[in-house]
């Protein structure tokens, strides 16, 4: 797998591996790091949680914003080129797991390191985001003949990254808890997970925080 | 052939013998990663052992299990630090597209590990001169960051030689010139160009391209370094006592309390009050 994950950092655009690899990659890269964060609570049902729920997390957002790429390919007349983007998409995808797997013994140095649970949420939303940099080199190198061949793909491309993450935060909110909050039960999710709006709750903190 | 001694291993390394392109992109005539490994265990223990010589100096509680715990904190803390940041640099060079394998990657930070932990046992007699001489526990502590900054420093001199070294042009790639890339009426050395060769400047192209990879590499490398140095620093006060408090009853581990930097910061305070 790693020589797999290894031929995948460094293929070129028309090496790329078959979209099944890719999501296998993804999969199990990002269960690693799943399985440290849910573990760094010390329950292991909660690191079972989270291990299951981090792989949901990149699937089920890219589930979510496949249709509307799909459709804006189609409406910009660029659907010739859709199966190209796709398979950056999936390198992407792939390259986000195994970036998530390798910063995994950051989560643990973190635990062990931070006493603070908001600093602690802070330093795996900034893995997360390091994680979200290497796919997005990925995403570059599979768009960069896709835009040589036409400039509207940037279009296509800004387009996917503002809904993917726009999606995968409203997700990332749902799928909680990852980490476990003290005092809390162990729960796959938290009862009120549909009910909230993760940038409503940011709203409100920061409109507290003006008060 | 024999395979070389530890002291010839070590030797070779702080000359960077091994630093060369073949032995850093296809690992022929590189360093073997299990004495560097060796290596690592015994120089670490011999630092923590002048690092401990404080708490027997200073009669401080159990000042033996001190020594005994410092001999094994200081290879365990640069194990430990290497483990949480290879697999990143590791994937980062791979989607950097740098010349480097995950064996070859692991065995380059190993002798930066080396070169580190060689000067920091080459100070340890110093260490442990001002050991027997200091009473203020919070100079030995800033004498100790002071010590580790220095290794780290001449330790990132080696990442640095081996980017040099990763990227000297092959024999039919000469020096990169500016003018090359733009000038296509004269891509090849006196003779002219090969039979059925392209009418492009492939040599002006691939050295622009060895370019691309040094400056990448470089970039990468530094960044990779920062982040060792800051993960490390973390790491030692997870594991510390290092020298062992004279006022404080021996322990394997202080309980987790602020960060390197407070502990630093206060460790400066105490030294001027």
């Amino acid at each position: 797998m790693i020589a797999t994950a290894e031929r995948l950092l460094r293929a070129n655009v028309d090496e790329a591996p078959r979209p099944a690899t890719c999501v296998l990659l993804a999969v199990a890269g990002s269960a690693v790091f799943g399985l440290l964060l849910g573990g760094a609570s010390g329950e292991p049902w909660l690191a079972v949680f989270a291990m299951l729920k981090l792989p949901l997390l990149l699937l089920f957002t890219t589930a979510l914003c496949v249709p509307s790429f799909f459709v804006v390919h189609s409406v910009l007349g660029l659907r010739d080129d859709f199966g190209a983007a796709m398979a950056g998409l999936w390198s992407a995808q792939a390259t986000l797991g195994i970036t998530l797997a390798a910063l995994a013994p950051f989560v643990a140095f973190a635990t062990l390191s931070i006493g603070n649970e908001f600093t602690l949420t802070l330093a795996d939303a900034l893995l997360l985001g390091v994680g979200t940099i290497a796919a997005q080199q990925m995403l570059a190198r599979h768009y960069k003949p896709l835009i040589a061949r036409d400039a509207r793909h940037r279009i296509t491309l800004r387009g996917w990254l503002v809904l993917y993450a726009f999606t995968g935060v409203q997700l990332a909110w749902v799928l909680r808890p990852f980490r476990g909050t003290a005092g809390l039960p162990v729960q796959f999710l938290r009862p009120e997970a549909f009910e909230q709006n993760a940038y409503a709750v940011l709203f409100e903190h920061v409109a507290r925080a003006f008060r | 052939m024999d395979s070389p001694s530890a002291w010839q291993v070590l030797d070779r390394t702080l000359r960077g013998d091994y630093l060369t392109r073949d032995a850093l992109r296809s690992g022929d005539g590189a360093a073997p990663a299990r004495q560097l490994i060796g290596l690592a265990l015994l120089l670490g223990a011999i630092y923590g052992l002048g690092v401990g010589g404080y708490a027997a100096f200073r009669g401080a509680d159990r000042a033996w299990m001190q020594l005994l715990a410092s001999a094994m904190k200081v290879p365990l803390l640069f194990l430990l630090t290497l483990l949480v940041t290879f697999p990143s640099l590791y994937v980062f060079a791979a989607l950097q597209r740098l010349p480097l394998d995950m064996r070859n990657t692991l065995r380059l930070l190993l002798m930066t590990i080396v070169v580190h932990l060689t000067i920091l046992a080459s100070l340890a007699p110093v260490f442990a001169f001002f050991a027997a001489s200091t009473e203020s526990y919070a100079f030995m502590l800033v004498l100790n960051v002071l010590f580790f900054v220095i290794g780290g420093l001449l330790g990132l001199m080696v990442l640095r030689k081996a980017t040099n070294a990763m990227f000297t042009p092959t024999p039919n790639v000469e020096e990169a010139k500016p003018e090359a890339a733009a000038d296509a009426s004269a891509p090849w050395p006196a003779g002219g160009p090969p039979p059925g060769s392209p009418p492009v400047a492939p040599r002006a192209a691939a050295t622009l391209r060895q370019r691309d990879g040094s400056d990448r590499a470089r970039r990468l490398l530094g960044l990779w370094g920062l982040v060792y140095g800051v993960v490390g620093a973390q790491m030692g006060w997870l594991l510390r006592p290092f020298l062992g408090s004279p006022d404080l009853p021996f322990t394997w581990f202080r309980p987790r309390e602020d960060n390197v930097l407070v502990g630093i910061l206060r460790a400066l305070r105490a030294m001027f009050q």
